[in-house]
This record gives structure tokens, sequence and C-alpha cells, in this order.
């Protein structure tokens, strides 16, 4: 299977470099590769083609250049320059400039390599080599990634090749010191990294092994690096002294003036003078790995806040659902100001033609509904019908300049007035139930039993709108928005349909009649008579 | 008399272009303005046991081109997008690809380039392919690839189907539903196909019977609400039942009309006759015979 969807760069997953080693990935220490200690090289394999490439992805952008090639036996291989960082399946392998030499060299590769495929794919990449006149380090990096190409597509193993670089201070056996440095565990190697992130290491003496003294009266200009063995400082040390997984004693009178650093090691200090500060390497990198966890988790939380909009932090999204609450509840009351404005207006001019879609409504609610939806159905047909047929009409031209505009107003004018005959239904029964403050409320006032059916249809939402602000149970906030949906939509249907029966409320006399007690008390006079 | 479609670009482009607008503007609505993040993502797979290939690909923003790719190859696909508005899905397995480039709903972030995609398929592999395309602009030229089964989904994008040679697998029908969108279509005899299918809802829509039709079949055209021209070329012997209503008008010269069946002149001496089911509502079909 193959599932590519495609994300940010960030944190990618980690697997095995081809050497089938878990590599360090901390930056920290490819920090320190890339300063110069320590130069990894997989062996650059002549290029044979061993491995088949079945599938290739590419992909690049302003922060990231990667490859990633699917083999015929289902392994698979990346190479990745994201966010200043280069890595080998995940693992990194050294820092590198975005936009620098060697950012531009990979991406140079990957452009002529994206038309390929297969053979051809594999070839271009095989034979492919960094141009030698490119700075050192991404010269260094851009052939440790040639290697790492080369091994891949031949199918073999990558070797670490022992061509460490003398260290700077050292005299003797540099490449046995280097090795037993290499061959130490991840977490050693990123103290490592740490400790000499720093430092001039020219100037640095590294022993590996060895007991050694700084007689007294003795200084050495520069620092003093020590792996396994006991390291004693009697006299002066012009920098920082490092001991690793050895003993370091320091006597009364002697004097340091840069740094003590420590991984795992005694300390037994009779009183020296320090210049600098004492470092714990392994406490250090523990503090630099809780801010990575806490950076990524920083960046994953604005990623997520992004995408759901919310801000940040528990007491703002705690202010962010409040305040969509009280934005859905003022929206409800604007809605009911509103509609109540326009049902007082229609009240007045139609309040007539009302009441017989009340009185429709009231007595034959499924016939009304029932020709709602399909007079619903047929707005649009109709609509369209009326135009075609005036356009092919020569005396039709003007009535379409009627008929394009007033044709949806008058629907939308039949369709409110059907809501509010529904709306004063529903406001009728409302009021009729035993609540005790609802005695205050006429419910034979038409006006007043409009308002409070649409107030009741516009509850749901309200209630919507106050469960959004609780946690955990916001989830009933959308049913309830839906409940109050489908009511006003089946309310301004079944209106609707009944404005269609009453031929918009002018011959309702066979239901109305029923209300006409009510009518003649009615306040709006002018416009509540019956039809 | 149907306007062509070709003839005004503008017009021809207003729909796709108002949903890339509606999409752009709302790109360039209200936030806090950003760089675009514009990604290119290419990927490639070879043909390994794969003797048969589902491609299905739904499209929602922007351009789509589909091609032939070269003997070996069973797809490839590239895409170029801004990362804040589209975000493009490939999955491939046993032997069926998902294209998908989904858009995201945090568009607020000024303004973006339209995405755009190519994909290239495999000549030799037969093929079922199900294409949906909810907006933008999609070239999909079938030309050289072996199709068995096709469906072509178009909501509010503006396509051309080109088939410049005949498909060698003979398939049982092809569909091809049109929303409210423009639609081209050259080289339709080409399919290779026993019998095509269009519903067309709302737009104009040119339909090309060019090419071998190496057997008769049958063209089932439902339109809705606008125009179509059918192009026939003038080998074809065709014969056309209608069921329609008044408002809709046919435009068919060449053909002699019998109650609601018209027939072409060349019926009886056609080496290859094509039956079309027409049913159109409102609007004008228009039968235009070219060499």
């Amino acid at each position: 299977m193959y599932r590519y969807r495609h994300g940010p760069a960030g944190p990618s997953a980690r697997g095995l470099n081809p050497s089938g080693v878990r590599a360090a990935g901390h930056p920290r220490w490819s920090a320190g590769l890339g300063a110069g200690l320590l130069l990894l090289f997989w062996a650059p394999a002549g290029f044979s083609q061993e491995r088949e490439v079945v599938s290739s992805t590419i992909e690049v952008s302003d922060g990231e250049a990667s490859l990633r090639l699917e083999f015929a036996n289902g392994r698979t291989f990346a190479v990745a320059f994201a966010d200043g960082l280069a890595s080998v399946n995940g693992d990194a392998l050294g820092p590198y400039a975005p936009g620098g030499a060697s950012d531009l060299a990979w991406r140079g590769l990957l452009d002529s390599a994206e038309p390929l495929l297969g053979d051809a794919l594999a070839q271009r990449l095989g034979e492919w080599s960094p141009d030698a006149g490119l700075p050192e380090p991404d010269l260094r990096l851009l052939r440790a990634i040639e290697a790492a190409l080369g091994a891949a597509l031949a199918g073999v193993s990558p070797t670490l090749r022992q061509e460490v670089p003398a260290l700077a201070g050292s005299t003797e056996a540099d490449l046995g010191r280097a090795t037993a440095i290499l061959g130490r565990d991840a977490e050693f190697l990123q103290a490592w990294a740490v400790a000499v992130e720093d430092m001039g290491l020219r100037e640095a003496v590294v022993r590996v092994g060895e007991d050694y003294n700084v007689p007294e009266g003795a200084s050495v200009d520069g620092s003093l690096i020590h792996v396994d063995g006991m390291l004693g400082v009697r006299g002066h040390v012009r920098g920082n002294v490092v001991v690793m997984d050895g003993t370091l004693v320091l006597a009364s009178g002697s004097r340091i003036d840069g740094d003590i650093r420590t991984l795992d090691s005694e300390v037994a200090d009779a009183g020296v003078v320090l210049g600098g500060e004492r470092v714990d390497l392994r406490r250090r990198l523990q503090q630099q790995e809780e801010r990575l966890r806490s950076r990524i988790r920083d960046e994953a939380l604005v990623q997520a806040q992004r995408r759901s909009g919310a801000p940040r932090g528990r007491v703002s999204s705690y202010f962010y659902r409040v305040r969509n609450a009280a934005e859905g509840l003022l929206g409800t009351v604007v809605a009911f100001v509103v509609f109540g404005a326009l049902t007082l207006l229609l009240s007045v001019l139609g309040g007539h033609r009302v009441r017989s879609v009340v009185g429709e409504l009231s007595n034959n609610p499924m016939g009304s509904t029932l020709v709602g939806f399909a007079g619903s159905y047929a707005v649009l047909p109709v609509y369209l019908l009326g135009i075609a047929a005036l356009t092919v009409i020569v005396v039709g031209i003007p009535a379409l300049l009627i008929w394009v505009p007033f044709f949806p107003i008058v629907v939308c004018l039949a369709f409110f007035a059907g809501f509010v005959g529904a709306a004063e239904n529903v406001g009728r029964w409302v009021l009729g139930l035993d609540i005790g403050w609802f005695d205050r409320f006429d419910a034979d006032r038409p006006f007043v039993a409009r308002l409070a059916g649409i107030a009741t249809l516009l509850l749901p939402f309200a209630a919507g709108s106050v469960f959004v602000a609780v946690p955990l149970i916001d989830w009933i906030a959308g049913f309830l928005f839906a409940a109050g949906a489908l009511a006003c939509l089946v309310a301004a249907v079944a209106g609707f349909g009944a404005v269609l029966i009453t031929r918009g409320g002018t011959t309702g006399s066979r239901w109305s009649a029923g209300f006409a007690d009510a009518l003649d008390e009615e306040d709006w006079s002018a416009g509540e008579k019956a039809p | 008399m149907i306007p062509s479609p070709r003839v005004s670009p503008p017009a021809r482009n207003r729909l796709s272009g108002l949903v890339v607008a509606v999409g752009l503007g709302a790109v360039a609505g209200t936030g806090e303005l950003q760089a675009q993040q514009l990604r290119t993502l290419a990927h490639s797979r070879q043909v390994t046991s794969e003797d048969r290939f589902e491609v299905k690909v739904i499209y929602g923003i922007g351009q789509l081109k589909v091609r032939r790719g070269s003997p070996g190859l069973l797809y490839r696909t590239r895409m170029r997008f801004d990362e804040r508005v589209a975000t493009p899905v490939a999955d491939y397995r046993n032997g069926r690809l998902d294209i998908s480039m989904e858009v995201l709903d945090e568009m607020d972030e000024g303004p973006s380039e339209t995405p755009s995609m190519d994909l290239e398929l495999p000549p030799d592999i037969p093929m079922e392919l199900e294409l949906g395309f909810i907006g933008g602009e999609a070239d999909v030229d079938l030309t050289g690839m072996t199709v068995e089964a096709l469906a072509l989904n178009i909501g509010a994008s503006d396509t051309d189907l080109r088939v410049s040679s005949a498909n060698p697998q003979r398939m049982d029908s092809a569909t091809i539903n049109v929303g409210v969108a423009d639609f081209e279509a050259h080289g339709l005899g080409n399919l290779n196909a026993r019998r095509v299918s269009v519903k067309a809802g709302l737009g104009l829509v040119v339909l090309g019977l060019e090419g071998d039709w190496p057997e008769d079949a049958r063209l089932s055209v439902d339109m809705g609400l606008g125009g179509m021209r059918i192009l026939i070329p003038e080998s074809l012997g065709v014969r056309v039942r209608h069921e329609g209503s008044f408002l809709a008008s046919i435009d068919a010269d060449g053909f002699e009309k019998r109650k609601d069946i018209y027939t072409s002149l060349n019926w009886n001496q056609a080496d290859r006759r094509l039956e079309i089911e027409l049913s159109a509502a409102l609007g004008s079909v228009e039968f235009v015979w070219i060499r």
C-alpha cells in the first residue's frame, strides 16, 4: 500500500538508516558533526543498481526538498532537506543553510530526477556527485548523501568509513581516539556535541582512556577533553575542562578559566578557582530534550488550533466557547426581533389573510403540509417555465420584466405568511399550556400568539447556543440546531401549503369561520377582518 | 442555433472562473495575510504485477490534466498547490489509485495560486476510470490508453475530453454526467463503447462523434437546460429518437423526420450506425455534420 498524505514539514517518523542502525537524530549532535569534529561518511559504493525503483515521490517547497524511493522488495529510502536539517530515513544527518549551496545542489538533483522513472531515475541518482568546488560543510553533507544514495540503490548496507580527521590538539593515535568516541552510544555523542559546541577545537586536547595531571605551577592554553580516565588539575587551565565517563580531581589552589563540563563522572573538588560554571551535560541534555518536546508540543498545538479556529489556552478556549454561545444567543434575539417586526407589518397590512391561513393550518394540517411540499418543488420549474413562456411570446417581454423579479418576492412573502400562520397556531398551543406566567399573555390576540409561536420555534436555537458553551455536552447543540431548523422548515412549508390552498388567504372562509369571534376583538381592526 | 462554446472563451470559462473566483475570494478574505506556501509534489510508480488498474480521481479546485504516460509507467502525478489552501491525497493499493485534491477550510490567509495537477496513466494496462471534477478546469486526453470502463462526473468544472485514437479495449458503457458546466468531448467514436450515456444538467455541451466506431453503438443523451451541439462525421449513419418537451428545439439538417424520429439521409448506406436516444427539457440541440 502506498498512501501519501501531504502535510507541513515537521518531525518525521524516525526509521533505521541504511546501515540498519538507529542513528542519533539529535539536531545538536548533527550540529556538532557539522562543526567539524566528526565526519560520517557512508561508503560510496560504485553505482550498480541491484534494487529496482518502483515508486518515487519528490516534494519541493520553500522549506523542504525531499525524495522518497520505494524498491521492488518493499523497502523504502528517503532523503529530506527540511527546516535547516538534512536527514536520511528520518535520521538527522546534519544542518544546512536554506538557500545555501547544499540546498540548491540537492534541489537541482531533484529537479532533474523528477521526470525520470525506474532505471533512468536510479541511474540519475546513482551517478550524481556533488560539485567538488562547493564549500567544505556543504560538500561534506552532500557527499554523505551521495554515499547513502549509492548504497541504497546498490542494495548494500552502508558502512561507516573511518575517515575521521585528526582531532585538533592531539598529536598521536587520532584515529583510535575518534573511533573510541564514535563507538559510544547516541547519548554520549549528543553530550559530546553539547560539550564542544562553543569550543575552539584546535586549541583543545583530547585524551581517551588515559590518566593525566596538570602539575602545580603548570598552565595549559586551551581546553582539556578527557574521556574514560582520570584528570587531575593542580595548575592552571586557560579554557574549559570536559570530563566524560571519567574522574576529575581538582586540587586546592588549582584554577580553571572556563567551565567544568562533566558527563557521568566523579568530581573531587578541593577548592578550585573557577572562572566559568559547572555544567552537568546529562542535565543539559534533558533540558534540551524537554525544550524540543515543548517546542514540538507548542507547534502541534498551534497547528491544531489553526485547524479548529480556537484560540490558545484553556482559559482562552473557554472564553471562545462563551463568546460563540453569546453570539448564538444574540443572533437568535435579533432573528426574533426581525421576525416580530415583519410579523407586525404583515398583521397590519394583511392580517385577515393570515387568519385564513391560520384556519387552514389548524383544521387541515396534513393537507397543508403536503400541498406545501408539492408547491415548494414546483416553485423553480414554474419560475423557469414562466420565463421560457414569456420569452417566446413577443408580448410577454414586458411581463418578463415583472415576472423575473417579482415572482421570487411573492414566493418569499407566501412562505413568510405561511410561517407566521404556523407560528400563530404554535403560539396558541403554547400559551394554552398550564404554565403560570403564561396567563399574562392573551392567547386570543393574534399578534401575541404569533410572537409566542415565533419565540417557540426559535427556542431550540437559543438553547443550542447555550449548550455550545458547555464542554463535553456541546454536541447537544447540534441536535438542537437541527431540531430548530427542521421545525422552522416544516412550519414554513406547511404554511406555504395553506397559503396556496387559500389562494393567498383570499378563500379561507371554510376554516377561518371559527375564528370570527376572536377576529372581532382583534386590535388590528384595519387588517384583521375575516375574509 | 446555439452559440459555439469555443467562440467566446470568456463565456466558456465564466462558470469555472466564478468557482475559482469564489474560492480565491474566500482565500483573500478577512484575516492575516500570509505569503502563499507553494509546494510541488511529484509521484510516479512503475508497472510491476498489475494487469488491471482502477483509477478514481476527485478533483475539486484548480486545473487538472490527464494524459497517457510512457510504457512501463503505472501512473505519474505532479501536483502544485498552496498548502494553506489544498491538500492532495494519493492512495495506491492493490491496483487501485485514489487521487483527490482536498480543499482546506482555512482559506482566509491571503491570496493563493490556483492548484494544478498533471496525471499520466499507463498506455497498455486496462483501466477503469472514474473521474470526478467538482470545480476548476479539467483537460482529459484518453488518446492511447486502454480503457475498459469510463465514468466521468462533472460538477461545475470546465472540462474537455479528447480521444484521438481508438481504444483497443471494448467497453460496455461510458457514462458522462455533467452538472452545471461547460463540457466538450471529441472522438467519442474512439472510446469503443457499446453505449455512451450523457446526462447534462445546465450549460453548454459539445459532443464530437468523431472516431473509428469499431461497431454499431448507442448514445443516450439526457439534457436539462441549456444548449447541446452534436458533431457527426459524414460516414456515420445516425438515427435519433427524440423524447422532449415543446420547449426544446432541434436543429437537424441532413435528417429525415418522421414523428419523433430523425434519420440521417445516409442511414442505409453507412458502414457504422449510431442510435441516439435524445431527451431534452429546455433549450436547443443542434446536429452538425463534419468531414
